[in-house]
Formats: structure tokens, sequence, C-alpha cells
């Protein structure tokens, strides 16, 4: 063991140090105790400082020098705050001790020397000297980047502070206590020290008689006992309590513990006031300790370990350490590793109870050395580990709580873990699908092959379709989701993926299409009701200019005629916005359309309303199609208007309709030599009330496109253009073969 | 035998603009215009004063055109059975007005989007040109 210094005077103490337990005073401030904490102290994986009123760090453990990453010498004397991300909060928080007594879970983040940053929550308080005169803080961090190791932690402080504590030497005189016992028996601390221990409770037979147990057996548990506060007032109280010896084994006290059990809320309380002195003991003892010889002994052990292994401390001392386990050849392979490493840290085992029950618990380790650095064993601290069991469960209840269906895959396909969703899908039990190939439970396996293969080589898929095929031959669409898993090392373990009904997604598709049907059924009769008022407008105005006529001057005839023509322009966008609306809501009837019989008569039709224009149409044999007829006459009709209308500063207007079989659709276009337009426009083009000209340049709504792509859409074909400013434009649709 | 010189036009409209711009377009070509703001009170006026043509809208709250025009054709009075009837549609094409063409003896349907030349053209197509000279000409 190191050089060890006692925390009240500094002083060095020598290991061999142990005095006589008779003299009770001399107990709490010798250097058995000092040592005993000592060894606790440094044995912890948990970095533990001292901290001087003034904040500089007067005494640290080896633990510390590692988080710090710097070496004792040069923390101790330097400033508490400066190993923090944030001096001042770690400021706010030293100073919270000393306001409150004690903090607990106060989150920090120490700053390695190497710039790595550590999430902490520190446990601090205040502790006095017998006069309780304050000496400065002890605190205690932990890593919290384990979420277990915070829950175990907040757990360890609580149940450490809610007891009052006390040290009894063996003839029954209390050398120690803690603010705990000062307050539930109303004795000062410098009363109770050096007092007789039965003398507090309501029958001090009982209690010498229970004390005399401790000696004799090492230990006592739950052994009830009536506390009197000076008041007059009883606590019911359980006894619980150990001896604590030297390293070479020699008794030279008891730890009790007194549980209130008729009022620990009010002791709970009481928490922030317990010593640091004593808590650190206790805080260590929660966790079941071993101490462990180097040819794999115990030599010691604490009250948890009694709890843990069900066997008690004399059984427990001098047997082999390995044979609590489950495992013993896995835990002497740990202890060797201790050996070899100097330490190991959240090794796990679980141990054996001699009940029956086995508890999971995390192990850490370190070695230990005397003064000259022999070994001299291991100190090792079993963390109970269910809580993370816990979680894995709760994982596992989540797991099944899906309503779809999920699957872990290895790396060749079988099926490794799955849940109830899984097995109500496939129809097949849990233990005939483990092991078998996950591609054999769809209707294309090859598919499902490469969607696992696919997540092994990117990581993970998303919405990836699938069929379930279940047993009795039912099939279900699904969307497979998933991602690879990996160890801790990184390792990629196998993929875990979720099959999402699609189904259900499907009928989502179907609301959000009634949805928009509704949209457009309202915009449909919002445009209808429009068309009313403006009627009237029109009506009026157009009586203006007839009845008028002679009152109204030239301007006033203007102002009138750009009313109507006003009126006009939006009667054809309301015109064109029921007929986008209607296309939305109207069944399309697929008959036979010979398309270029329709291409021609509606270029004859158009023609006319342009007699002026010089235009060449060159429509070329056209594939027939099956289409509706009537939105189909709009398509051509938009598209060849266009044509026609873009093509008017043109002398001459050239416009060729042709067509490009494919193996599933056929290709139709109208190619124009107008003004074209620019291809970084080309999405907007389809879009309703889209316009790229002015409406003085070329008259319309830019509803026509729009109609266009909504028509080809419903006949399962798709519609684009491609341009080119001052060279004409082509614009393309398909309709899927006959 | 002269006629009456003088013809009485019903217009029945819930909407008082729409029922008086074309009230104002028969006025001024020569007709006597009557307005009834609902299908109730279009029957009412009928059956008083026993117009020569009804224009009726047919959508309109309470009682619609479909309902209005199947009482009025329906009516114990013969006169008032008898007087033809236009229904007017804001649709391009509107199956009801179709439909109470065939079925409920209704004359004819005009849209209202038609122009005013449009609409005067087709009343007097069906009760002859008015006897009395025009407002405006």
């Amino acid at each position: 063991m190191a050089t060890i210094k006692d925390p009240k005077n500094g002083k060095e103490v020598s290991p061999n140090g142990a005095d006589k337990v008779g003299d009770a005073a001399a107990a709490v401030g010798s250097g058995q105790t000092a040592l005993y904490t000592r060894s606790l102290i440094e044995a912890s994986l948990d970095p533990l400082l001292a901290i001087s009123p003034e904040g500089k760090i007067t005494d640290v453990n080896e633990a510390t020098v590692k988080m710090t990453g710097v070496v004792r010498e040069k923390i101790i004397g330097s400033d508490f705050f400066s190993y923090f991300t944030d001096a001042e909060k770690a400021r706010e928080g030293y100073q919270l001790v000393f306001k409150e007594g004690a903090v607990i879970d106060y989150p920090l983040t120490i700053r390695q020397k190497t710039g790595k940053v550590i999430d902490v929550f520190f446990n601090a308080s205040v502790y006095k000297d017998e006069a309780g005169n304050v000496l400065g803080v002890s605190a205690v961090a932990r890593d919290v980047t384990a979420s277990k190791q915070a829950l175990f932690y907040a757990r360890s402080v609580i149940e450490a502070g809610l007891d009052p504590m006390v040290t009894v030497s063996p003839d029954g005189k209390i050398t120690d206590v803690n603010e705990a016992k000062v307050s539930i028996t109303g004795v000062p601390r410098e009363k109770l020290i050096g007092s007789d221990f039965a003398s507090y409770f309501t029958d001090p037979a009982e209690a010498l008689q229970g004390h005399q147990q401790v000696f004799r057996e090492g230990f006592i548990r739950e052994y009830p006992l009536v506390l009197r506060h000076v008041s007059g007032r009883l606590t019911d109280v359980l006894y619980n309590a150990s001896v604590y010896k030297d390293d070479k084994g020699n008794v030279f006290g008891a730890i009790a513990a007194l549980r209130d059990i008729t009022d620990r809320k009010k002791v709970e309380e009481k928490l922030h006031e317990t010593s640091a002195y004593a808590r650190s003991l206790i805080e260590a003892s929660l966790d079941p300790l071993f101490i462990i010889s180097p040819d794999g002994k115990i030599t010691g052990v604490n009250l948890a370990t009694e709890g843990v292994t069900g066997v008690t401390r004399e059984w427990l001392i001098d047997s082999d350490f390995s044979t609590y386990f489950t495992e013993p050849s896995k835990a002497r392979d740990s202890y060797r590793k201790v050996l070899k490493q100097g330490q190991v840290r959240d090794y796990p085992l679980s141990i054996h109870n001699a009940s029956g029950t086995i508890t999971d618990v995390s192990f850490n380790a370190s070695v230990y050395k005397d003064a000259l650095g022999v070994v001299r064993g291991i100190f090792a601290t079993a963390r109970d580990v269910t809580e993370t069991k816990k979680l894995s469960r709760y994982a596992r209840s989540l797991i099944e709580a899906s309503l779809d269906p999920l699957f872990t895959v290895s790396a060749n396909g079988k099926i490794m873990d799955m849940n109830e969703a899984a097995i109500r899908a496939t129809g097949v039990l849990r233990e005939k699908l483990v092991g078998t190939n996950f591609p054999d439970y769809f209707t294309e396996p090859q598919k499902a092959r490469e969607g696992y293969e696919l997540v092994f080589k990117q990581g993970s898929i998303a919405d990836y379709p699938l069929t379930i095929r279940s047993q009795s031959g039912n099939l279900v669409d699904v969307l497979y989701n998933a991602s690879v898993y990996k160890d801790d090392k990184g390792n990629v373990l196998g993929v875990t993926g979720v099959m999402r009904d699609n189904t259900r997604a499907k009928e989502k598709i179907d609301v959000i299409a009634s949805t928009s049907k509704e949209m457009e059924a309202f915009s449909g009769s919002a445009s209808h009701d429009l068309r009313a008022p403006l009627r009237v407008i029109d009506g009026y105005a157009q009586m203006l200019l007839e009845d008028y006529a002679a009152k109204l001057d030239d301007n006033g005839k203007q102002i009138v005629a750009n009313i109507r023509a006003s009126s006009a322009q939006m009667r054809k966008l309301i015109d064109d916005l029921l007929t986008f609306s209607r296309l939305g809501q109207q069944e399309i009837k697929k008959e036979y359309v010979a398309m270029g019989a329709m291409a021609e008569e509606v270029f004859e039709e158009l023609k006319k309303a342009a007699p002026d224009r010089q235009i060449e149409c060159n429509i070329q044999k056209l594939p027939d199609s099956r289409a509706d007829k009537s939105t189909l006459r709009l398509v051509w009709t938009n598209l060849l208007s266009n044509a026609i209308k873009y093509t008017g500063p043109r002398e001459k207007a050239v416009i060729e309709v042709g067509s490009r079989i494919e193996t599933d659709k056929i290709t139709y276009y109208v190619k124009d030599n107008g003004v074209g337009f620019d291809m970084k426009d080309v999405n907007k083009l389809f879009n309703v009330f889209q316009r790229l000209h002015s409406i003085d340049e070329f008259e319309g709504t830019g509803v026509g496109l729009a109609n266009i792509k909504r028509i080809i859409e419903r006949h399962g074909g798709t519609a684009w253009a491609e341009g080119k400013v001052g060279e004409g434009a082509t614009f393309y649709f398909t309709l899927p073969k006959v | 035998m002269e006629k009456p010189t003088v013809k009485h036009i019903l217009v029945v409209d819930d909407d008082s603009m729409t029922r008086r711009l074309f009230g104002s377009l028969l006025a001024r070509a020569g007709f006597e215009v009557l307005y009834a703001k609902d299908g109730n009170d279009g029957r009412e006026m009928a059956r008083r004063l026993h117009p020569d043509l009804i224009l009726l809208d047919l959508n309109m709250p309470v009682m619609d055109g479909m309902e209005t025009a199947d009482r009025l054709k329906s009516d114990a009075d013969p006169v008032v059975a008898s007087i033809p009837i236009i229904l007017l549609t804001s649709e391009d094409l509107s199956i009801e007005a179709q439909k109470a063409v065939k079925e409920l003896g209704v004359l004819d349907y005009l849209q209202k989007g038609v122009t005013n030349e449009e609409f005067i053209e087709r009343v007097q197509k069906i009760i002859g040109a008015p006897q009395k000279p025009a407002i405006v000409k």
C-alpha cells in the first residue's frame, strides 16, 4: 500500500501503526481508521478529492490522477476549478457545498490534459473535525458516460446518506458518529463520542447483546432496537453492523448503521448533513468488496459481499475467490488480468448466491501494493448490473411491443431473433424461425436477400418494399427498414430490421388522396361561385358602354372596356381552374383513340381561328392508343394551341407532331419553332397558373400545361418539355402501351 | 284580336345582383320585369300575376329551382302550370337542368355566362319581342 497521509493532520501514517483499540477517542483520528479509509479511497476507481476552503486540492486518489491526466504532485495544491470545462460552474458547485453542506449529482465536465472531456457527477460534502470546524470539502466524481453507472450512483448515494452511523469500540464506546446519529439522539457529537453506545436505546442490555454479537460473529443484520432521543422521542431502528479490521485482520471496532424504520423520510433529509468521512466509508461498502490475496484467497469482504454471496464472513475469508461465481474459470481469468494489467474495469461476472439466486455484476478491480511496492493482493468492487439487465429487458419489451414484425439477421442471412409480430406475420414458431433463412419468408427471396445484403453494405436501408408470405399463404406488403448493429468494438454483428405494414401506409395515402380531392372540390365550387358576381360586373359594364355611350368620353369608354377585358380574363381563369379541378375528380374512361386523326382534327379547328397565320404543321403517322377521349382531346388542344401561340412572332410557324414507340410506352411529341423557353424554368412549366411570359406578350392563364400533366398522369404516363430561348420548344407525353 | 301589349317576365334568383342584372337587361329590351327572391315567393307571384315567362335560378336555398319548377308545373291552376320556364344555371353543362327539361316540362335552360345579346335573343325566341318599344335604342 502506498504511503498514507492521515486526512486530518496530514502526517504520514504507517500501515502498521495500529494501536490498541481500547482508546475510543484515539480510534477516530487514529492511523488505523485512516489506513482503512485510505485503502478504500485508493481502491476506488472513482476519483476522490479533498479540497480546502480556498478551493485548493489537498488530497486525491489514483483515479483522480488518471481522470485528470495530471500527476499527483501537481494536482495537490492546485486550483480545483481549473480541471473543468466550466470553471465558473465548478466554483458555483463548490460554494453550494458550503451553503448546503453537501451537493449530490452535480454535473461537471472534466477536461483532460490531452483535451479529452469526461462528463462526471460530483457528490461532495463539507467535512469537519470533531469540534465542528470546517476542514474542507470531500468530493467524489463519477464518470457518467455510462448511464447505468449514473443510475447506480444515484442509488448508492441515497442509500448511503440515510442512516445514522456510528463506530463503536469493542468495549462498547462510541468512537465516531455522523450528523444523522447526532440528530436522532439529540446529543451533541462531543458528548456522544466516548459514551456508551448501548445507553441510547430503550433496552441497553439488548443493544449490548447486539453489539457483542458483532464482535463475536463479525457482523449483525437488521437487529431491531429502539433509540431514545433526549426529548424522550423514540425511534424504531434496525441495527446493521460489521467489524472493521486493519490489513492484518485485527479487529479494532465496529461500523454500525441504524436504519430508521419509523420515519425514513426525515432521515433522508439528513442526507445533506452526513459527514464526508462517514459517507465515504459507507459509499464504498455498498458494493460488494473483495480483497483477494495474490494466491486467489479472499482476505477481506464487507456486508454487501455477504449479502450477494449468501455466505458469512467466516466462510468467505480464506476461501477461493473463484468459487462464488457461476464461471470460476472466467473469474480466475479476470483475476490474472488484474495482476497483469494492474486493473480491470467493467468485467462481467455472475455471482452465485448460496440460496441459488444469481446476481450479474460488473467488476472493477485493481492491484494494491504495500509501501515497498510489493503486490499484496487485489481490491475488487462488484457492481450489481441488474439495473442494466433491466434496461435490456426493457429494450426487449419495446421490441416485443412493436406491432411491426422485427427480425435480426446474421451476415449469412440466418434469422437470429424476432418479435411476436414477426411470429404472427410468418405463422412460424420462434424456435422454428431461429437459424432459418431470412429470405425464405418472402414472396421474392432473391429481393429479400439483396435487401439485407444492402444493409450490410450501406449500414442501413429504408422503405425497401417486400411481401411476407405466411405459412398459411397470407401475403402482407411491407416496407423493410433496417440497420446494422455493432458490438462496442464496432464489429458488425448483424442486421436489425422492422417490417412496416405497407397496407396501413396505403390507407394513409388514400386518406391524403381523398383530402386532396376535397380540396379540389372546394376550389372547384369556390371558383364556380366566383362566376356569378363576375357575370354581373361584365353585364353592367356592357350595359354602361351600350346605354351611356353618349355620356362617356373616350377615356370613360376605355375604362369600361378595361373592366370588361379583365372580367373576360378572370372568367377564363375560373373556367380553366374548374377544368383543372374537374380533371382531378373525373373518372378516366379509356377507349380506343385514333391519335393521328385526333391531332389532325384539333389542328384544323385551331387553324381556323388564326386565318392570317402561315402555319406548316407536319403530323406524322401516330400509333393509336387507349385513353379517355375528351380529356386527351384537351391535351392535343392545349399542346397545339400553345405551338400556334408561341410561334406567333415567326413569319412561318413550323410545327411537327411525332411519336416514338418504346417497350412499355409510347412517347408523343409536339415540336415548334416558336420563342422557346429557358431550361432553368422547365420545372415551373407544368405548375398551375405558371406563366413564363407576360399576358400582353402571350395571352393565357397558365393552367393549360398543368391540365396536360394531370391528364397524362391520370393515364399512367408522364409529361415533360425541352426548349431553348428563341429556338422553339418540344413537349412530350407518354401513354402506356396498349 | 290584339294580344296584351306588355309581356311580363318573372326572375327568380336568390342573388339580388344577378336578379337585377337580368332584370335590367330584360327591361331595356322592353319587357316588364318582376322579381322573386326564392322559390316560395316565385310561386306566389306566378299564381297572382301569371307572368308570360319565368326565369328560374336552379341553385337556391330553401326550395331549389328543380322543386320550384316541379311545383309550378303541377299547379292546380292550369294557367300557372302552362307558364314557360327557363332554368338559369351557372354550370357549363348542367345535368340537373337537362333532367328538368326532360322530366318536368321545363322549356329550356340557360347558362348565366351567356352574353347579354344571346340572353335577350333566347328570351325573345320563346315569348316574342315585346310590343312596347325598348327603353333605350
